[in-house]
């Protein structure tokens, strides 16, 4: 067995933690139950990973086997990279069957027609999702097989989640194959971006729990009254609550999807308090702001009942999961017009 | 230390400020038979933050959730040996009150020795403050003398910043649970308290202030000090991230002798790694001391030279050759210092700045070997969110040559389920055009001014997302010149300027001596 593909398994099967790593190794299926059995999980988890480098000796294990472990790793752990969200469109209405087997050998023609030295990697997955992993060489040398990029597919939509993690040169080709073998015409960038690949799904397909302008019945209130002492009045009880009501339509009742990050370029004039005599220019005050948090939806939605916010919260805050994006551009208009987005 | 100590049947009050005098039993060493006032004036348990007495506040939480800390505080704190009273307001611990128009350096031995009586605890970092954008330092070291290195406020004023006012105490748990709540259900702030710039003004600041009132190009800088400032010998300084402390006058310091110090210096931490106490163990042959003096950054010829420590690894990279990697740098220095030098004696030496870039168990060593020799003390230096902000309208005012980089104000606020960080990057140009439009006055700035300033960059982000950043806190103010963080680092840009911000900062030093 190839002394890089033998590295390349210990590395995954230490990035595992301890407890998973008979799962994994099940669901990559290439050892055997009896080998799985001989594995000792009581050591470290340095000795554990030579043992089954061992194991995987024995079976010649080569850098195909490598990548599909590594895709099964990707894939219960996504969270430890960026994804961003590609959506294709098609000019017309026809709608082919999917077909996988057509589908991988047009990406792979495609991709080693402009790249020789790739390696292709696919597995499908139960919810119509397609894992492809490429990993990158140059012209001149062999694919690295660190130097990976992943590609989900949901066959039965438009939409593309990429994690590229070096090499973004190679991503136009990437995007080209992709086009290509699934028989669209375009590919555009959605300008949204998370470690989470779960909540960009969600805010992509709309699971996330909208916001409805329903009116909630009474007895919707929280049982807050557990140990209140009747000596303690609210002074803004009213205001509270219609602070809680139209935070409620707002962002709806449900966990928000997790996002990390959201960009906001601002290229609007600066209107100042007419007595505080400061400037008046003619051109746009040009700002950017970033907002970031280990999940950004939920404290926006927790600003304006700790006070700090208005209520209603700004509209630019709030159409992130409608708009699908956190990057944007903001430019003097009636309303807010996010353009195309420019990456600083 | 309270209206009901024996000594005084009223209290006697400070001529200027009308603040109450420290009780004298505070500053003795403490007796056996007096531990238990002690306890309950300085307690290592570390009441002291006069948290409630600060009008200023950046986090709304507080506000709210002032009623009842102070309402918890009576109850819950653990008193030894008297009962708990209601409406005490507590004292920073350890440091006896002085006013600052005092001298400092008869009180300055004292008030080591009172540093070093109150067994500090130093480790607990406010639990609001943990996410922070910039890098945080880690928690302070233990120092080998039992001396104090650590989070320490800008204090003698009612400045305060966040809840969690840094003096080196540790936050009792409950009022740190008390104020980490979410607002309790106040939801009408009383006015947005800002944590920029409408803090009430301890007498700290109305010096900062006075003194500060300058024209963007600078106060009249003593003649000499800007050729001196070779640019190619400060290089070095700029782009490095610099930790803040501020040092109290060295007694007995002679720049004569910086190569004895320098043995002196390398021989402690050879004999401290053989303790086992510091630093990682390699194949390296030992550390090197070097200390020399860096001529040019005085603010006048009244201030002393400023002094550079450089620690560097020696290791044998072949047989003959022995590299050196530089590991640690500090350098002492005073710009325009002239408010402490006046007021100290002979045989002192005032270098109140002390700038630490490298491992901290290095600066640890170094802090505890000048603590130790020259019998100074060493805190880390506090910058609060209002001097953030005169540092954002004062620096935006400069002449750049290149219009790099942004103005960038970073935001951080931490009370909420979810911490949230607000990065608000403006151009710089259009953020010199601004303050130009606001700084009215010719060769001075004043408070008014930067609040405007600050206010129209809070309502330009209001008319936006409808967030009152005046309600947050304001951790990190980064410009072309240097980028400064509430934390007491700083980062230099720009060799013109470096000695403008040295003489800011040297005046923050001496605030927090004083």
């Amino acid at each position: 067995m190839d002394e890089v593909v033998a590295e390349y398994i210990r590395r995954t099967v230490l990035k595992i933690p301890r407890d998973e790593i008979m799962g994994v190794l099940r669901k990559w299926g290439f050892l055997s139950e009896t080998q799985l059995g001989a594995i000792n999980f009581r050591q470290t988890k340095d000795s554990i990973s030579q043992e089954v480098v061992q194991l995987c000796e024995e079976n010649s294990a080569d850098v195909k086997q490598a990548a599909i472990l590594d895709i099964i790793y990707n894939n219960i752990y996504p969270n430890k990279r960026v994804w961003s969200v590609y959506q294709m469109k098609k000019t017309g209405e026809e709608t082919d069957l999917f077909d996988f087997t057509n589908f991988k050998k047009k990406f792979k023609r495609r991709l080693q027609s402009a790249l020789k030295n790739v390696t292709i990697s696919f597995r499908e997955y139960e919810d119509n999702a397609i894992w492809i992993r490429i990993a990158w060489g140059t012209p001149y040398t062999k694919p690295n097989q660190y130097k990976t990029s992943y590609v989900v597919y949901h066959s039965q939509t438009p939409y593309v989640f990429i994690s590229v993690s070096v090499l973004k040169s190679n991503l136009p080709l990437l995007c080209q194959a992709l086009v290509v073998a699934s028989n669209y015409h375009d590919i555009r960038e959605m300008e949204l971006r998370s470690h989470c690949l779960n909540s960009l799904k969600d805010i992509v397909f709309k699971r996330y729990s909208q916001n409805f302008q329903t009116h909630y019945p009474k007895q919707e209130k929280n049982v807050a009254t557990e140990n209140v002492d009747v000596r303690i009045i609210q002074e803004d009880k009213s205001e509270k609550e219609r602070i809680q009501r139209v935070n409620r339509e707002v962002f709806g009742d449900g966990p928000q999807p997790k996002l990390e990050f959201a960009q906001y370029k601002l290229e609007t004039m600066f209107k100042s308090d007419p007595k505080m005599d400061v400037l008046e220019k003619r051109e746009p005050f040009r700002c950017l702001v970033k907002f970031s948090s280990p999940d950004l939806l939920e404290s926006l939605k927790s600003l304006v009942p700790a006070g700090m916010a208005d209520a209603p919260l700004s509209p630019l805050l709030t159409c992130i999961p409608q708009k699908a994006r956190n990057y944007f551009k903001i430019r003097e208009r009636k309303g807010v017009l996010p353009g195309s987005f420019v990456r600083p | 230390m309270s209206s009901k100590c024996r000594r005084y049947k009223k209290r006697p009050r400070c001529n200027t400020c009308r603040r109450p005098r420290p009780c004298p039993s505070a500053r003795a060493p403490l007796p056996r038979d007096r531990r238990g006032r002690r306890g309950r004036g300085q307690g290592a348990a570390g009441r002291g933050r006069g948290r409630g007495r600060g009008r200023g506040r950046s986090s709304p939480a507080a506000p709210g959730a002032e009623a009842e800390p102070r309402a918890g505080r009576a109850s819950s704190q653990p008193r030894r040996g008297s009962p708990p009273r209601s409406s005490r307001r507590t004292r920073g611990q350890g440091m006896p009150r002085s006013h600052p128009r005092k001298k400092g350096a008869e009180r300055d031995p004292q008030a080591a020795n009172n540093e070093r009586q109150a067994p500090v605890l130093l480790s607990e970092k406010p639990p609001e403050r943990e996410p922070l954008p910039a890098p945080a330092p880690p928690p302070a070291p233990k120092m080998a003398a039992g001396a104090v290195l650590g989070a320490a406020g800008t204090d003698g004023t009612r400045v305060q910043t966040a809840p969690g006012g840094e003096r080196p105490g540790a936050m009792e748990p409950a009022e740190g649970a008390a104020r980490t709540l979410p607002s309790t259900g106040r939801v009408s702030v009383a006015g947005r308290i800002s944590g920029a710039g409408r803090l009430s003004r301890g007498p700290h600041l109305r010096k900062l202030s006075g003194r500060l009132g300058v024209s963007p190009s600078g106060r009249a800088l003593p003649p000499g000090s800007q050729e001196n400032a070779d640019p190619q010998k400060i290089a070095f300084l700029l782009r490095k991230q610099w930790t803040l402390y501020s040092v109290t006058p060295l007694y007995k310091f002679s720049s004569a002798h910086l190569k004895d110090y320098g043995r002196q210096l390398g021989a402690f931490i050879a004999a401290e790694k053989q303790k086992g106490l510091a630093v990682e163990v390699g194949v390296e042959l030992g550390i090197k001391v070097a200390v020399s003096s860096l001529p040019g950054l005085k603010g006048s010829d009244q201030d002393h030279a400023a002094v550079l420590v450089q620690l560097s690894l020696k290791s044998s990279a072949s047989q003959k050759k022995t590299e050196e990697k530089l590991i640690w740098s500090g350098w002492f220095c005073c710009v325009a210092g002239d408010d402490l030098s006046l007021n100290v004696l002979e045989d002192f030496t005032c270098l109140p700045l002390f700038l630490a870039n490298g491992a901290e168990s290095y600066t640890s060593l170094v802090g505890s070997w000048f603590q130790k020799t020259f019998d100074c003390c060493f805190r880390r230096l506090v910058i609060s969110p209002l001097i953030l902000t005169w540092m954002a309208a004062l620096w935006t005012g400069y002449k750049v040559d290149k219009t790099s980089s942004a103005i960038e104000l970073v935001f951080s606020v931490p009370c909420l389920p979810q911490p949230l960080d607000i990065s608000y990057a403006i151009h710089t140009e259009d953020a010199k055009a601004l303050w130009d439009t606001v700084q009215k006055t010719p060769g001075e700035i004043t408070q008014e001014e930067v609040d405007v300033f600050m206010d129209c960059l809070y309502s330009h982000f209001h008319r936006h997302f409808k967030i009152h950043l005046s309600a947050t806190k304001l951790v990190k103010v980064s410009t072309g010149i240097a980028s400064a963080h509430c934390d007491g680092i700083i980062k230099f840009l720009q060799s013109q300027y470096i000695i403008r911000v040295l003489m800011l900062l040297t005046e923050l030093a001496v605030a927090q001596i004083q």
